[in-house]
């Protein structure tokens, strides 16, 4: 199990990381996590919405409200330009911090 | 059997209930919710173990409101306010302040000028409470123990009170209003009978008992206590509570002789009948909303949580509140209800005391703490462009211009003119100033709301080019700071009267150093009191009056909040049904394509 704060901290990133491939949903994503992960990630689902609305808020992602392929409607969440900016930031420390501890602990 | 519908169903009433959430925001969760139940349920599990599986994974309602509601607007009086129903008995309490106010009218009530005003803000105090009380079971149980509590009091007034002969009965229940004669008994027997009957059907079998003896205890508890106040000491309770307001009751030299007088009379009298007319209701109100805390309360700890249902005021509302609490403290001022501290600042003020009056008071203070909130309406984690300055600048101009308009239509209202010294003016000039200033208000909230559903967006339109962060973040530093600003004035009123109660005790004590043969004692107070209107400040005078105003700008304050938090709902809601109307339409319209 990886812990809280570790969790937190990749939260975002991830969140933008998976919707470099496209809009998604929130259960979707939720989805990936998991499989990605294979079930390290535990999330309480829930809170997936807060930072995702943040993050709409913030301007990295925008979002808009569609009907789901049984009649639902459902919120469809994808990248801005100012959210592929900073995942590439997000992107290049996530890597730095990578190689430092794959260098650390290789000797 | 489990029923997979009714469960969304009651997630969804008690995740709505935290009002933590917008209505898309419990749409997209419940959207999820249905996704992973029916995955679970395509993958054999059953839909009870789905559900559970899925919810779990959801997290708790609490929580998660918790979670959602620090993206909102206001968390730190959504932390102050958790909750409708302590607004509700902040309500109450102001209730009680204006209730007392009134009561320094009451020799004049008893002469035979009955006032109203008293009953009307009870009135409107009270459907207030029962309509902002959240779920059908938190209603009822107000319903009944207020209910229980009126018809009681007859009926106990006649047990206890027939014991001590006619004459007193004579005299309270013919300010009780006995030319009914028996009426209000039989009255009384059968709304008991059928308020109780109602009850048992509608509510919780649980809250009943409960409510019934919780106004059963206060009604008791009501009927004795001048008895006890009588055996006990000098004063009763009320009037100790009357006594900072009850100016018309001259402390004079011999005060000794009226004051027994006095209480005896009124006590035992006159108790009954203020005792029977308005403390029951209030404290019936406050004892059914605590049982509803209480109810809250343990559940929540039973959920291991945190109960969290937040407030969220908006700028666009800050206008005609103040209107609406300039209008409210004009009626007041008006009716002759207002707080002792601004009537003895009026009174003792001179030339321009009416002036003072008027704008040293609630109004000033409203104003003052809409300034505040919209001065702190500011981005202050980046800099922000002139543009943006000016058009800060540009909407804090039209909120205070309609803030002042407002004001200026309340006050008018009330003196029917606009000369400051000219008050004269009659009912027609008054009543079209009140008409004028109504109009305003509801045009524009129906403009406003107008333009709300029109645009599907729920931020107020006004602030809308200043964006979203902005309009959220300034209105929170704003009502913390209108709010701390309120806070520090009424500190340093406080201390004010503190100083000044210390100073005349010392001055007191210093007396009694220099006339031993005049001990110290409480009665001093009424004995040594002048012959002026007002007397020198005594220590009570000063401490009471003190606690009086702090009373009343603290339950003005939450007021505010109770005012802001029902718009929210109103607002909220209308929001919700136009959005699950076009919810419908995309879903009709979604269905009538794959035909």
């Amino acid at each position: 199990m990886i812990s809280r704060e570790l969790i937190a901290a990749s939260t975002e990133p991830l969140i933008l990381s998976l919707l470099q491939r496209g809009e998604n949903y929130g259960y979707a994503i939720a989805e990936k996590v998991r499989a990605f992960s294979r079930g390290e990630m535990e999330w309480t689902e829930g809170m997936l919405y807060p930072v995702l609305h943040r993050m709409e808020r913030r301007g990295l992602l925008k979002s808009r409200w569609d009907a789901a392929e049984n009649g639902r409607r459902r919120r469809y969440y994808s990248l801005t330009s100012k959210g592929r900016d900073v995942l590439a930031d997000r992107r290049r420390e996530w890597v730095a911090v990578n190689k430092t501890l794959t260098a650390a602990w290789g000797t | 059997m489990f029923d997979l519908d009714a469960e969304l169903r009651h997630w969804r009433r008690e995740t709505e209930l935290t009002l933590a959430f917008e209505p898309d925001e419990i749409d997209e969760l419940e959207d999820h919710l249905k996704l992973a139940v029916e995955k679970a349920v395509a993958q054999g599990a059953s839909p009870e173990d789905a559900w559970r599986s899925a919810s779990a994974r959801l997290g708790d309602s609490p929580p998660l409101a918790a979670e959602f509601a620090k993206s909102k607007l206001m968390p730190a009086l959504f932390h102050l306010l958790r909750s409708w129903w302590q607004a509700g008995v902040l309500l109450v309490i102001f209730g009680i302040h204006l209730s007392s106010t009134f009561a320094m009218n009451w020799p004049s009530t008893a002469q035979g000028e009955p006032r109203y005003s008293f009953w009307i803000i009870t009135c409107i105090c009270f459907a207030a409470l029962v309509a902002l009380m959240p779920g059908r079971t938190a209603r009822n149980a107000l319903l009944i123990g207020v209910g229980n509590a009126f018809c009681l009091i007859p009926l106990l007034h006649l047990a206890v009170y027939n014991q001590l002969g006619d004459e007193l009965i004579g005299t309270g229940w013919s300010r009780m209003g006995a030319p009914m004669g028996w009426w209000p008994v039989s009255m009384a027997i059968s709304g008991f009978v059928v308020i109780n009957s109602w009850a048992w059907k509608r509510s919780s079998r649980t809250a009943i008992p409960t409510t019934l003896a919780v106004a059963a205890a206060i009604v008791l508890l009501l009927t004795i206590a001048p008895f006890f106040c009588e055996v006990i000491g000098y004063l009763s309770l009320r009037e100790l509570y009357h006594m900072p307001t009850a100016h018309e009751i001259h402390y004079t030299g011999e005060a000794r002789n009226q004051f027994l007088q006095w209480k005896f009379v009124d006590v035992l009298v006159n108790s009954c009948v203020i005792i029977a007319s308005w403390v029951p209701l209030v404290l019936a109100i406050i004892a059914s909303g605590g049982i509803i805390v209480l109810h809250r309360i343990t559940r929540h700890y039973r959920a291991n949580s945190q109960d969290t249902a937040p407030v969220f005021p908006s700028s666009r509302d800050l206008p005609w509140l103040c209107g609406l609490i300039g209008s409210a403290t004009a009626w007041f001022y008006s009716t002759s209800i207002e707080p002792t501290f601004l009537r003895t600042i009026r009174e003792t003020g001179t030339g321009a005391h009416h002036a003072l009056g008027n704008f040293f008071g609630v109004p000033l203070m409203t104003v003052m703490s809409a300034v505040l909130f919209l001065l702190c309406a500011h981005e202050l984690t980046r800099r922000l462009s002139l543009a943006a300055r000016i058009r800060t600048f540009y909407s804090t101009a039209i909120v205070l211009f309609e803030a002042t308009l407002l004001m200026m239509l309340a006050l008018l209202t009330v003196f029917g003119g606009i000369a400051w010294m000219d008050f004269s003016s009659g009912t027609f000039m008054r009543t079209a100033f009140f008409s004028v200033g109504l109009i305003f208000i509801m045009s524009r909230q129906i403009l406003l709301l107008v333009q709300h559903v029109r645009s599907g967006n729920v931020e107020p339109s006004l602030w809308r080019f200043e964006g979203r962060d902005l309009v959220r973040l300034g209105s929170q530093l704003g009502l913390i700071c209108a709010c701390a600003g309120l806070f520090l004035m009424q500190v340093a009123l406080v201390l004010a009267f503190v100083s000044v109660a210390m100073i005349s005790a010392l001055i007191n004590w210093g007396n009694s150093i220099q006339h031993p043969d005049q001990p110290f004692h409480p009665e001093s107070y009424f004995n040594a009191a002048t012959q002026t209107h007002y007397p020198t400040p005594h220590l009570d005078f000063w401490i009471f009056s003190g606690l009086s105003y702090v009373s009343f700008c603290l339950a003005a304050g939450f007021l505010i909040a109770l005012m802001l938090s029902g718009l929210e709902f109103i607002r909220f809601n209308t929001y919700r049904y136009y959005k699950v109307r076009k919810a419908e339409r995309t879903r009709h319209d979604v269905l009538a394509v794959n035909e």
